[in-house]
């Protein structure tokens, strides 16, 4: 406990969407721990365990040792809850009393393992060359000394107690933490800020305290709490092999270890301490596995998504409203009307995307601009179909697709419109190839979709959409992984993938923000030549509006999860009416010179998902707002205003 | 050639660990001599068999005939059968092997499955269930498992033999149990690798693509998930080569675990050398066999040089 | 004169055969099956230190004498024996035209031969000490062995009694080398057709076999299952018939089944805290006190499910019973004990002891040294018990006095006899005295008593050992253990000798 809050202050802070102010940072661990199911129950019961072992032999009502051979094995009654052992001892007195001895070699084995552990794997981590394979070596020659047979030799040689129990179930895991201590160090220190400290020559020792120890903290904590709970285990295989603690004291896994051979005849002499061991290790686990959730990167969505029991409470999402009116629906490729969408969390729906109308038509291209957390890459993800249920949860309005309701389908008519109509290229094309197949089975799943194409038509068909994207050698790439090529190619590869049926709708979310510039306008360049070519409907997500004049027919500016201008790319970058896109426009003046600025310049914070304020959304950030009480009134609606869409109150003020 | 590359790497790792084993018999208390004997031998006695044993003899002569032993069985005894250790081993070795690899593969496919569950549907009765499961699977001791087993379906119910090897029904109950740890580790281990697989762009451009669901996560997301999976079973199948001294001994199962154990506390030498040398030697092997599969599964790993 | 002989033995022979003729004309019949605690690891009598290695021998191979369930020497393969007048040469009769399983004969040249192989410093077998009295032994033409004694030895019988001087086909060792251990060939009623180690074996009729006990069973298969639960679970579940080693708490499960009940026959072995006497425990009124601290009725009953009989005597009931003598059980009197202590100049709490205990050798002993603990703590003795693994309890218990660390250790006796468990454990100096007793009168009469031949000598001579053992206390007698055997109602004719070994002789199942 002391351990998990020490921990806390140091958390680095991460990146979530619920941000918690600087100042109550001690407790946030605890309250992410606790806001989780899972962490709650084994925080509480971790919590109960630690007091037992601290107050139980206080709470015993009776002599745990007092032996009474006239009142052995005697079943659970009022004077004996638990019933009475081989010697007549009252077991419940004794589970009391063993919590002690108990949690003590699991925190004891733990400390252990840390201990050794830990340093050693820092140290492997930071010397690298000889040491670290001298170290790894000696960690290898360990594991394959089994486990329960080398903790069995550890006591054997030290003496069975408790104290060298500890000794020997601490030791066992040790190469679990100096392994793990070592790749999350390397991995640290590989970090470019890291890299950093040491070439502005910061002492190796500082570096460790400072940034390598922090930032495993949370890892090893986690690792510490579920170790814990296997080192009970294995102290209790000891105590089933007889090497357990030394009696008269009790202790749990020894307790059960002695009474298994009861379990048919006096059942309750295994079953409570057993219930108490099983109950410890499944706390210790529960809290590690909170604990994992809150630490482990990979886990973090996890713990967005699906927390435990969420079904209980899951609210469910209005139904989205029905097809399209006809007429709208054939002339544009995209035609979004009224969209409403919302993140699922745990304390309901949060809207993201507030009442947004969109339409593109075939061989046109929108740019969709707005700051990080504006919802236009939710709305992209919901155009293309591609937006989870389980995160998020469309409300209200309809999307169509080349004339189509893309919303309310079966699975298999998803499938079908998502092949024939929609191709998607995504900001990062290096986690959009799947790492571990071929470009060449990669393309082909896309080309062979839904269609009886032999191999060879396919093979061929794969070559030509590489050579539409300018790939050379086309024939030998398609055996090559994705990891053999640059960042460029491989966005050329994610454009080719999303070719491969022939789209109406190019969706096409940040595609150049992870390449370098010249790499930059090459893509772009070929994604505008594709789409004149094919007469594909494109929509252009992006931050960067100095890329929008040139790449772009229409545009649309969001601001909190509404469209608050949107228009031609002329008429709109000309003169913008709406004081967000008038402060856009203004920090990239544009020009190839400030290309790639992003849009900070703008005082204030956006708003974060669920904290929009009344009224206007963009009304604490707004020049024009100067108190105006009809801004805080209510949400202003779009109206046409000179050529285009403007959701601004005072939108006539921009034209003076 | 990496195979035998890596082979020759492990060369020293296997010296050392026989140097060491060979010293650490030593360490564990109990004169093999002695404890042969029995209670009632008097010094003479006890010292007549140490010199019959060969323990009389100096440290580098020993150690000399233990590292013959590794090819000339006749050298490598028993203290206890006075058979070659090799034949002892031999005998005893399928009976843990299927006990091991056959738990490994009903845990793994149980928890693989599971995990897919777990993954697919986040927040959902049955992944609240298999967490808890899970959770309980993974947090009680085994043998207590073992032998609440056995009394369920080998006495109350009746459908499996209690304890023994000579059936193959005898199998059953002892590969479930140990199958429930690697299962529980599996599951969660799948879960959280494909929660962070399923959020990958490269699922949604295969979505894109028009590809089911179901071909989405098994033909993209489920292999990626299986890297680090790969790498755990590898540690796990070692862990339970050697922790299936429990299990052995709960289901009579004649196995290595259990000849291990035994051989400790009978302070039978050879028995303990040797086996711990195999278990290295098995040690090399897997973490060989979890690489060639890790390869297998990633192609980002082959090419780079690993450090043998 | 070989030829008269010869047809006397016939004479007995028959007339044995008649006795037994149902069983000995029956076909054998039926499959016993017995799940047995201990894995052995070796049938070869030589290195064999596990009952259920006894039981096998037994079965599969023939000494020149044996043990009847009640311990009383029986002759097998000897037809006669005698000492020489100076007592240096015992010379055995044999049956002769004998042969082992595998058509080897069985003559005077290969017993001899059997016994010197036992003897021989190569071969290593844990009981050549045991065995060293025999000297060397020689054939004497087809039919009579003779052995040279190396010191006059008066209970010789009872040594040659013993499963360990079993006779081995000395050439089929030669031949299987270490395989012997697991398929001994012999030339009793059984041999052992299948062997896997740790799982279980399976005993057939020797086709060769000639003498009183033919089989009378098909097969006999054991399992080895060592966990107890789990061998219980073998006789509910009816896979199997006789079950070893059953826990006090099955008790009453095994014997609330139709088809099966528990037998408690009584066992040898006489379990003991044998004390370090030295510091206090050189006090005989300490030693007293703590004999005097102990409940056993309490915890027979309580602890050992009453597995167990409180000591009457330092030597188990069945080792030589017409030697053994008994006493009146020592009083459990806590308050006298307290009072010697203080005689001994100990206050309550002043005085410490340690003892060391095995874990899972004997039955229930980590609970009785805890059990023991308590009751030492009860007249004002700090206790400390030490419960070890079965190598640092081998290593502390063979430890001379002056290494030990603790006061006292928990050992098990079951010995090959009077002479054997006195001697070793109470004569001046030699190796087994691990209490340092010394006792001159006690050296004088072991001395007597091992060259004497005559019984009533032996037994006055015993008697005496024995009563001062009694009086002086250098262990904290405790109890004998009672074997606890579960065995199924369509099993009959089961026997069990008193050091544990199963027998099989006359066992039939419906």
């Amino acid at each position: 406990m002391s351990l998990a809050q020490d921990m806390a202050t140091d958390a680095p802070p991460l990146a979530t969407r619920v941000v918690v102010a600087p100042s109550r940072r001690r407790w946030t661990l605890l309250r992410r721990v606790l806001a989780q199911p899972k962490g709650a129950i084994g925080l509480i019961l971790v919590v109960l365990y630690l007091l037992l072992a601290i107050l139980g032999p206080m709470l015993a009502p009776q002599d745990a040792f007092r032996q009474n051979f006239a009142q052995t094995l005697r079943p659970p009654s009022a004077a004996h809850w638990f019933g009475t052992d081989q010697l007549g001892r009252d077991v419940f007195s004794r589970v009391l009393v063993g919590a002690r001895a108990t949690l003590g070699i699991g925190v004891g084995g733990v400390a252990v393992a840390f201990l050794i552990g830990v340093p050693l794997g820092i140290l492997a981590a930071w010397r690298r060359g000889w040491v670290e394979a001298l170290l790894m070596r000696a960690i290898d020659i360990m594991l394959s000394f089994p486990d329960i047979v080398f903790a069995l030799a550890v006591v054997a040689i030290l003496g069975a107690n408790t104290q060298n129990v500890i000794i020997a179930v601490g030791v066992v895991a040790v190469p679990v933490f100096a392994r793990t201590a070592r790749a999350v160090t390397l991995s640290i220190l590989a970090e470019p800020y890291i890299e950093g400290s040491a070439a502005l020559g910061a002492s190796p020792a500082r570096i460790i305290l400072r940034h390598v120890q922090p930032n495993i903290a949370g890892t090893l904590l986690t690792l510490s709490t579920l170790l814990f709970a296997s080192t009970l285990l294995s102290a209790s295989g000891l105590g089933f092999l007889g090497l357990g603690t030394q009696p008269p004291y009790p202790e749990w896994g020894t307790m059960l270890g002695e009474s298994r051979s009861y379990i048919r005849s006096h059942p309750y002499l295994a079953t409570f301490p057993g219930l108490f061991l099983a109950g410890s290790a499944l706390a210790f686990n529960l809290l590690g596995e909170a604990l994992r959730v809150i630490y482990d990167p990979t886990s973090r969505r996890t713990s967005r998504r699906a927390p435990l029991f969420a079904f209980l409470r899951r609210r469910s999402a209005k139904p989205p409203a029905g097809p399209l009116d006809a007429d709208s629906a054939d002339r544009n490729a995209v035609s979004v009307k009224a969209l409403r969408m919302a993140f699922r969390t745990r304390d309901g729906l949060l809207d993201v995307v507030r009442g947004v109308d969109l339409a593109i038509r075939p061989g046109r291209t929108l740019a969709l601009v707005g700051e990080s957390g504006s919802g236009k890459s939710t709305l992209l993800r919901a155009i293309g179909t591609l937006a989870n249920p389980q995160e998020v949860a469309i409300t209200d309005g309809a999307i169509g697709i080349g004339g189509e309701s893309a919303l309310g389908l079966s699975a298999v008519a998803l499938r079908e419109l998502r092949r024939r109509k929609i191709g998607v290229v995504f900001q990062d094309a290096a986690s959009a190839l799947n790492p571990v197949l071929t470009i060449g089975a990669q393309l082909a799943e896309a080309v062979r979709a839904g269609c009886g194409l032999d191999d060879e038509a396919v093979r061929q068909r794969c070559i030509d959409l590489l050579k539409d994207v300018r790939i050379a050698d086309p024939e030998r790439r398609l055996a090559m992984y994705p990891h053999q090529f640059s960042g460029g190619m491989k966005q050329r590869i994610v454009i080719a993938i999303a070719l491969a049926q022939d789209p109406q709708v190019l969706l096409a979310d940040e595609p150049t923000s992870a390449l370098d510039v010249t790499i930059q306008q090459q893509i772009l360049v070929l994604l505008r030549e594709i789409q004149e070519t094919r007469g594909m409907a494109m929509l252009l997500v992006t931050h960067d509006l100095s890329l929008v004049s040139r790449f772009a027919d229409d545009v649309a500016v969001m601001y909190a999860g509404r469209i608050v201008e949107s228009g031609e790319v002329a008429t709109v970058l000309e003169r913008p009416l709406h004081p967000y896109a008038l402060a856009l426009r203004a920090s990239a003046p544009g020009g190839a010179e400030s290309r790639g600025q992003p849009l900070r310049s703008i005082p204030g914070e956006p708003p974060l998902v669920g904290e929009f304020p009344d009224g206007c959304a963009f009304r604490p950030r707004c020049p024009r707002n100067q108190g105006r009480p009809e801004c805080a009134e209510c949400e202003p609606e779009p109206r046409a205003i000179a050529g285009r869409q403007v959701a601004c109150l005072f939108a006539e003020e921009g034209l003076s | 050639m990496f195979v035998l590359r890596r082979l020759g790497g492990a060369l020293p790792t296997l010296f050392a660990v026989s140097l060491l084993v060979f010293l650490f018999v030593d360490l564990i208390p109990g004169d093999p001599a002695q404890i042969l004997a029995g209670p009632s031998a008097s010094n003479e006695e006890v010292a007549s068999i140490r010199k019959f044993l060969g323990l009389d003899e100096p440290l580098p002569t020993r150690y000399g005939h233990f590292i013959r032993g590794i090819w000339d069985p006749s050298a490598a005894t028993s203290f206890r059968t006075h058979r070659p250790v090799v034949v002892e081993l031999a005998e005893r070795l399928p009976n843990t092997l299927i006990v091991s690899i056959g738990g490994l593969l009903i845990g793994v496919a149980l928890g693989t499955l599971a995990g897919i569950v777990s993954a697919m549907r986040p927040g959902g009765l049955a992944d609240a269930a298999i967490t808890v499961l899970t959770l309980a699977g993974i947090s009680m001791p085994i043998y207590w498992l073992g032998l609440l087993c056995i009394w369920l379906f080998a006495v109350n119910l009746g459908w499996l033999p209690a304890a023994g090897a000579s059936t193959p029904a005898h199998f059953v109950l002892p590969i479930l149990v140990i199958a429930t740890r690697p299962a529980a580790m599996f599951s969660r281990l799948v879960a959280a690798s494909l929660t962070e697989t399923m959020g990958k762009d490269y699922l949604d451009t295969a979505r894109a693509k028009g590809l089911s669901e179901t071909r989405v996560v098994l033909a993209h997301a489920l292999r990626n998930s299986l890297v680090a999976a790969v790498s755990v079973a590898g540690v796990q199948f070692g862990g339970m080569l050697g922790g299936s001294v429990v299990t052995e001994t709960v289901f009579g199962i004649p196995g290595v675990g259990r000849l291990l154990v035994d051989a400790v506390s009978r302070a039978d030498y050879p028995i303990i050398q040797y086996t711990i040398l195999m278990f290295a030697v098995f040690f090399v092997v897997i973490n060989l066999v979890t690489d060639l599969l890790t390869q297998w599964l990633d192609p980002r790993t082959r090419e780079q040089e690993r450090p043998a | 004169m070989p030829s008269l002989r010869h047809s006397c033995t016939a004479a007995a022979l028959a007339a044995g055969i008649s006795l037994f003729s149902f069983q000995a004309f029956a076909e054998p019949a039926g499959v016993l099956r017995v799940a047995v605690g201990a894995d052995p690891a070796t049938f070869d009598p030589a290195f064999n230190d596990l009952p259920v290695g006894n039981a096998v021998d037994l079965a599969v191979l023939e000494g020149l004498f044996r043990l009847d369930p009640q311990n009383n020497v029986q002759k097998t393969l000897a037809t006669d024996s005698s000492f020489s007048p100076d007592g240096k040469i015992f010379t055995v009769k044999i049956k002769t035209g004998k042969t082992f399983s595998n058509g080897d004969p069985l003559n005077a040249e290969a017993v001899a031969a059997s016994f010197n192989r036992m003897l021989d410093e190569k071969t290593g077998s844990i009981y050549r000490g045991l065995y060293a009295s025999l000297g060397t032994v020689k054939a004497v033409g087809e039919d009579t062995v003779e052995f040279h004694m190396a010191e006059p030895n008066g209970h010789v019988l009872m040594l040659l009694a013993s499963t360990a001087a079993s006779i081995v086909d000395v050439k089929a060792v030669q031949r299987m080398g270490a395989e012997y251990g697991r398929k001994p060939v012999g030339s009793g009623p059984y041999m052992v057709e299948r062997f896997v180690g740790g799982e279980g074996f399976r005993l057939v009729p020797n086709p060769r076999y000639a003498g009183d006990y033919p089989a009378t069973l098909k097969a006999i298969e054991f399992s080895v299952v060592p966990e107890d639960g789990s061998r219980m679970a073998l006789m509910e579940t009816g896979a199997a018939d006789i079950v070893e080693r059953v826990p006090p708490e099955s008790i009453d499960a095994i014997n609330a089944l139709q088809d099966a009940k528990v037998v408690t026959p009584p066992s040898m072995f006489s379990i003991n805290m044998e004390m370090v006497l030295r510091g206090p425990l050189a006090d005989p009124r300490v030693r007293k006190a703590l004999n005097m601290a102990v409940d056993r009725d309490g915890i027979t009953k309580g602890v050992l499910g009453g597995l167990g009989t409180p000591s009457v005597g330092m030597v188990g009931p069945g080792t030589q019973d017409e030697l053994r003598k008994t006493f009146p059980p020592i009083a459990f009197d806590p308050e006298g004990a307290k009072k010697l202590l203080a005689e001994a100049g100990y206050k309550p709490g002043q005085l410490s002891l340690s003892f060391t205990c095995p874990t899972g050798r004997y039955i229930k002993d980590v609970q009785v040294c805890q059990a023991l603990a308590g009751s030492f703590e009860n007249i004002g003795i700090k206790a400390t018990p030490l419960v070890v693994d079965r190598g640092t309890w081998s290593n502390v218990i063979g430890m001379e006095p002056d290494q030990r660390k603790d006061n006292m250790g928990m050992v098990g006796r079951a010995t090959a006899g009077m002479d054997y468990t006195l001697y070793r454990l109470f004569y001046t100096g030699v190796g087994a005295n691990r209490t340092g007793y010394s006792n001159p009168r006690v050296d004088a009469l072991l001395k007597e008593g091992r060259a004497t031949t005559d019984p009533a000598k032996q037994k006055q001579i015993y008697g005496e050992v024995q009563e001062i053992i009694w009086k002086d206390q250098p262990f904290l007698f405790l109890w004998y253990q009672t074997q606890a055997i579960g065995v199924s109602n369509r099993v009959q004719g089961f026997a069990v000798q008193p050091n544990e070994t199963l027998v099989f002789d006359k066992v039939t199942v419906k």
